[in-house]
C-alpha cells in the first residue's frame, strides 16, 4: 500500500508549487493512474515516491513505513521505474539493460538469462533478434519495450510507470496494455501508471488520479469519474463521450437479466424454445452477444439491427436478455448518485 | 648524423620517459579532479578557470620559473611539474564535460533503480563519457610531447636538443630531424592511444560502432 | 628574490620587447587570419568539401610538430630577424583559426540554408546573410584561441632573432633570476589580455546581440 499524504513539492526560484498538498492512498495490487494536462506535477509525485525529488513538504509512506526515514538506494531496488524518457544504457546490450538489476541484487547467471528470456517474450520482442543490439539500434518503440522490461526485471512489488507506452503504435500499445493487465492478474502489483491517454486511463486503472496544476482534481474509480466528473476541467479531461467510454467499462453480465428472472413480456421478443435452444438458433433469428462483451457492443448491435434488446450468451447458451431501458437507468442511476 | 645516431636513441628515450612520467602523473591527478568538479560543481568555475590560466603562461616561463626553485632546479623534476600543471587543463575539461554530456536520463534511470553513487559513475557515467576523456587524453599527450622540447633549454637532454643546436648551428637538417622524430613519436603515442580506446570503449556509444555492432548481431 | 631586480625586469627591460611582442603577434595574427579565414570558407563549399577534410585531417596531423621546430624551421634559409620569426607564428596560428572557421560555416543547418535559397537569396548573399552571421561565435573563439596560444609561443621568436619578451625570459634563465622570468610572463600576460579584450570588442561588433 502506498499512502500519499499533503504532498507538496516547491522547486527552487520556482513561481508556483509543481505538487501541492496531494493526499491519496493506492491499496495493495491496486492500479493507479495519474492523468492531467503537461506540467501538472505527475513525473515529479512519481520520482518523490523513489525519492529521485524530495518533497518540500508532506509524507509518502509504503507498507506503513515512512519512505523518509528509508535508504533511498534500498527503497529503489523494492520499486521498479519506467522513466518518462526511457533512458536506457546506450553501451549497454539489451541483454546488459535488463539484467541490471538483477545483477545489482546477485542474481546466478542462469536466473537472469531465464529472467530476461521471460521478459522479452512477455513484451513482445523476438530474444533472437534483440538480445545482442545496442538501444541505438532499435526504434523508439521497441527502446520504450525494453525501458518497462528493465523495470519489471527484479520483479519489484511496487512499480512507477512514466508514460510507459507512449511512444509505441496503437496496436501494440493495446497489445502491451492487455499483455499488461493479463500479467498484473497474477502479479499484483501495486502499480502507479502515468498517461496523457485518458482510454489508457480507464482501460488500465483501477483508480484515477486526475492532476491539474499540481493539485488532485479527482481520484476515484474509472467509472464513478466518467459518470460523476467533479468539474468542468475534469469534463474535459474526459472528453465529449465519456458516456460511451463508461458503456466501455461495464461487461454486460453485470446489468444482464438472468433468463430465470425473465419475466415473460421482458423476453417477449423471444420465443421460449429459441432462448432454451442452443447459439445457433439466436444467431440466425436474433442478436446475441457474450457475457464479457462491453456494454457498448451491446448497444452497438441495438443500434445496428434496430432492436431494444439482445440475448446474452455464454459458452452457446443464453444466459440472459439485456435491453436499451436497462443501459439507459444504469446510466441515469450513476449520475444521479453523482448529483445526491 | 650517423655518429649522432646513439645520441638520438638517447634523446627518444628521455623524451618518451619524460611523456610517459607527465602522462601518468597528470592522469592519476586530472582524471580525479574532473570527477571531483563533476561532483561538486560549485568548484568547477575556479578550477577550469586555474586549469586555463595555467595552460595560458608561456610554458617556456614555467619551465623557466621551476628551474629557479630550490629542489626542482635544471632537469627533470622542473619539466615534469611544469608539463603536468600544463596538462590540467585539457584533462580536466574533457573529464568535466565529458561527465557532463552524459544524457541526465540515463543517470536517473539508473539512480531511479537503485544504483549507488558509485555505481552509476563507474558504469554508467565514465563508459558514456570515454570517448571524450579520451579525445582529451590524446589532445594532451601530443601537446606535453611538443612541448617538451622546450625543456631541452632547463637542461632536459631530450629532442629538443637537437632542434637547439640546430638553431645555434643554424642547421636545417638538424631542426627538421628534430622535428619529424618528435612528431613521429607523438603520432606514435596517438595511434597506440587509439588502439587503447577502440579496445575500451562500447560499440554503443559511437554510431561508427553501432554500426559495427549491427554486422555482429546478425 | 630581489623587487629591484624584478623592478628592473619590468620597467627598464620589458618596454621595448614588449612592443616588439605585440608587432609580432598582431602581424602574425593579421596574416593567419588573411589566410585561413578564405580558405576555411573555401573548404566549406559544396565543390571542395572533401578537399577541406583532407586539409583539416593533414593540419590536426600539423598539430604534432613541436612548436620550438615550427619557430626554428625558417631560420637556416633566411637567418636570423624578424621574418622567420613572424613566418613561423603565422604557421603556428592558422590551425585554430582554419579549424574554427570550417567548424562554424560547416555547423550551419542545412535546412536554414535551404530556408534562406528557398526565399530567393543567390549563393552570395546565403553566404554574407546567413552563414557569415550565423558563424562569427564559432570563428571569434578559434581567434581567440589562436591569438593566446601565439602570445605564448611567440617567447620562443627570441631564439631566431625575433626579439619580443622571450628575449627577458631567456635572460632570465641564463642567469638564474626568476624575477626576470616572472615580469616577463606577467607582461606577456598582460599582452594577452589586451588581445583578448579587442578581440572581444570586435566580437561584440560582429556578433548580433541575440547570439552571443
Ligand atoms: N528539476 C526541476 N526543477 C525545476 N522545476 C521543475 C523540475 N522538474 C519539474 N519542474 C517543474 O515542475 C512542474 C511539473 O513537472 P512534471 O515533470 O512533474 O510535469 P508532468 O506532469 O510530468 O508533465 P509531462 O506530462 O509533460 O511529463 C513543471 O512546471 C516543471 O517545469
Ligand atoms: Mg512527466
Amino acid at each position: 500500500m502506498i499512502k500519499l499524504e499533503r504532498l507538496s513539492k516547491i522547486f527552487p526560484e520556482a513561481e508556483r508549487p509543481a505538487v501541492e498538498e496531494l493526499s491519496l492512498e493506492v491499496d495493495q495490487g491496486d492500479i493507479c493512474v495519474f492523468v492531467g494536462p503537461s506540467g501538472c506535477g505527475k513525473t515529479t509525485v512519481l520520482k518523490m515516491i523513489n525519492r529521485l525529488i524530495e518533497p518540500t513538504a508532506g509524507n509518502i509512506f509504503i507498507e506503513e513505513e515512512n519512505i523518509a526515514g528509508t535508504d533511498p538506494v534500498l527503497l529503489r531496488r523494492k520499486i521498479g521505474y519506467v522513466i518518462q524518457q526511457i533512458g536506457l544504457f546506450p553501451h549497454r546490450t539489451v541483454f546488459e539493460n535488463i539484467a541490471l538489476v538483477p545483477r545489482l541484487l546477485h542474481w546466478s547467471h542462469q536466473a537472469i538469462e531465464e529472467r530476461v528470456q521471460v521478459l522479452l517474450n512477455l513484451i513482445g520482442l523476438d530474444p533472437q533478434e534483440v538480445y545482442y543490439k545496442y538501444p541505438g539500434q532499435l526504434s523508439g518503440g521497441e527502446m520504450q519495450r525494453i525501458g518497462v522490461a528493465r523495470a519489471l526485471a527484479a520483479d519489484p512489488p511496487i512499480m512507477l510507470m512514466d508514460e510507459p507506452f507512449g511512444a509505441v503504435d496503437p496496436i501494440i500499445r493495446h497489445h502491451l496494455q492487455e499483455e499488461f493487465l493479463r500479467i498484473q492478474q497474477e502479479m499484483k502489483k501495486t502499480i502507479i501508471f502515468v498517461t496523457h491517454d485518458i482510454n489508457e486511463a480507464v482501460k488500465m486503472g483501477d483508480r484515477i488520479a486526475i492532476m491539474n496544476q499540481g493539485r488532485l482534481v479527482q481520484y476515484g474509480e474509472p467509472a464513478d469519474i466518467l459518470a460523476r466528473p467533479g468539474s468542468r476541467f475534469v469534463a474535459e479531461i474526459l472528453g465529449d463521450d465519456r458516456t460511451m467510454k463508461l458503456l466501455e467499462l461495464v461487461r454486460v453480465e453485470t446489468l444482464m437479466t438472468p433468463l430465470d428472472k425473465c419475466s415473460e413480456k421482458q423476453s417477449g421478443g423471444f420465443q421460449d424454445a429459441e432462448l432454451q435452444a442452443g447459439r445457433e438458433s439466436v444467431q440466425n433469428g436474433y442478436s446475441w452477444l457474450e457475457t464479457q462483451k462491453p456494454l457498448k457492443a451491446a448497444l452497438e448491435i441495438m443500434m445496428r439491427n434496430n432492436l431494444d434488446q439482445v440475448a446474452v450468451c455464454r459458452e452457446d447458451n443464453v444466459v440472459g436478455i439485456l435491453g436499451w431501458k436497462d443501459i439507459t437507468s444504469y446510466i441515469s442511476n450513476l449520475e444521479r448518485g453523482g448529483r445526491l | 648524423m650517423l655518429n649522432n645516431s646513439h645520441r638520438i636513441v638517447e634523446y627518444s628515450l628521455n623524451h618518451l620517459t619524460l611523456v610517459l612520467t607527465v602522462t601518468g602523473i597528470a592522469l592519476a591527478l586530472w582524471i580525479p579532479t574532473g570527477l571531483l568538479i563533476s561532483r561538486y560543481e560549485r568548484f568547477s568555475g575556479l578550477t577550469m578557470a586555474l586549469g586555463n590560466l595555467l595552460f595560458c603562461i608561456p610554458s617556456l616561463s614555467l619551465f623557466g620559473i621551476f628551474m629557479t626553485v630550490p629542489h626542482l632546479g635544471l632537469g627533470r623534476r622542473s619539466a615534469v611539474l611544469a608539463l603536468v600543471l600544463y596538462a590540467m587543463m585539457p584533462l580536466v575539461r574533457n573529464v568535466y564535460r565529458g561527465i557532463k554530456s552524459v544524457d541526465r536520463h540515463v543517470v536517473e534511470a539508473g539512480r531511479g533503480m537503485g544504483m549507488s553513487n558509485l555505481e552509476i559513475l563507474w558504469q554508467i557515467q565514465l563508459p558514456l563519457a570515454w570517448p571524450i576523456i579520451f579525445a582529451g587524453i590524446r589532445v594532451t599527450v601530443v601537446l606535453v610531447t611538443g612541448i617538451a622540447t622546450i625543456a631541452t633549454y632547463i637542461g632536459e637532454r631530450n629532442l629538443g636538443r637537437l632542434i637547439q643546436h640546430g638553431i645555434t648551428r643554424s642547421n636545417a637538417e638538424m631542426i627538421i630531424a628534430g622535428a619529424i622524430l618528435v612528431s613521429i613519436l607523438a603520432l606514435l603515442l596517438d595511434y597506440l592511444l587509439g588502439r587503447v580506446e577502440r579496445r575500451l570503449i562500447s560499440p554503443g556509444t559511437t554510431q561508427v560502432g553501432v554500426r559495427k555492432g549491427q554486422e555482429e548481431s546478425f | 628574490m630581489s623587487l629591484e631586480r624584478l623592478l628592473e625586469a619590468l620597467l627598464v627591460r620589458s618596454g621595448p620587447h614588449a612592443l616588439e611582442h605585440l608587432r609580432l603577434v598582431s602581424l602574425a595574427l593579421g596574416c593567419a587570419l588573411a589566410i585561413a579565414f578564405p580558405l576555411g570558407v573555401l573548404f566549406t563549399r559544396e565543390r571542395f568539401r572533401s578537399l577541406g577534410l583532407k586539409a583539416m585531417a593533414l593540419l590536426n596531423t600539423g598539430q604534432a610538430i613541436p612548436p620550438l621546430a615550427v619557430i626554428a624551421i625558417f631560420l637556416p634559409f633566411w637567418g636570423l630577424g624578424f621574418r622567420p620569426a613572424v613566418t613561423a607564428l603565422v604557421l603556428y596560428s592558422l590551425l585554430p583559426i582554419a579549424r574554427n572557421t570550417m567548424a562554424g560555416l560547416g555547423g550551419v543547418p542545412s535546412e536554414v540554408k535551404e530556408a534562406a535559397r528557398g526565399m530567393g537569396l543567390n549563393g552570395w548573399d546565403v553566404f554574407w546573410q546567413v552563414e557569415l552571421p550565423l558563424s562569427v561565435p564559432v570563428i571569434m573563439s578559434g581567434v581567440k584561441t589562436s591569438a593566446v596560444l601565439t602570445v605564448g609561443t611567440a617567447t620562443l621568436a627570441a631564439l631566431v632573432g625575433g626579439g619580443g619578451m622571450g628575449r627577458v625570459i631567456f635572460a632570465g634563465i641564463d642567469m638564474f633570476w626568476p624575477e626576470f622570468i616572472i615580469a616577463g610572463t606577467m607582461v606577456i600576460g598582460v599582452i594577452a589580455i589586451v588581445f583578448d579584450r579587442l578581440l572581444s570588442l570586435l566580437e561584440i561588433f560582429l556578433v548580433p546581440s541575440h547570439l552571443r
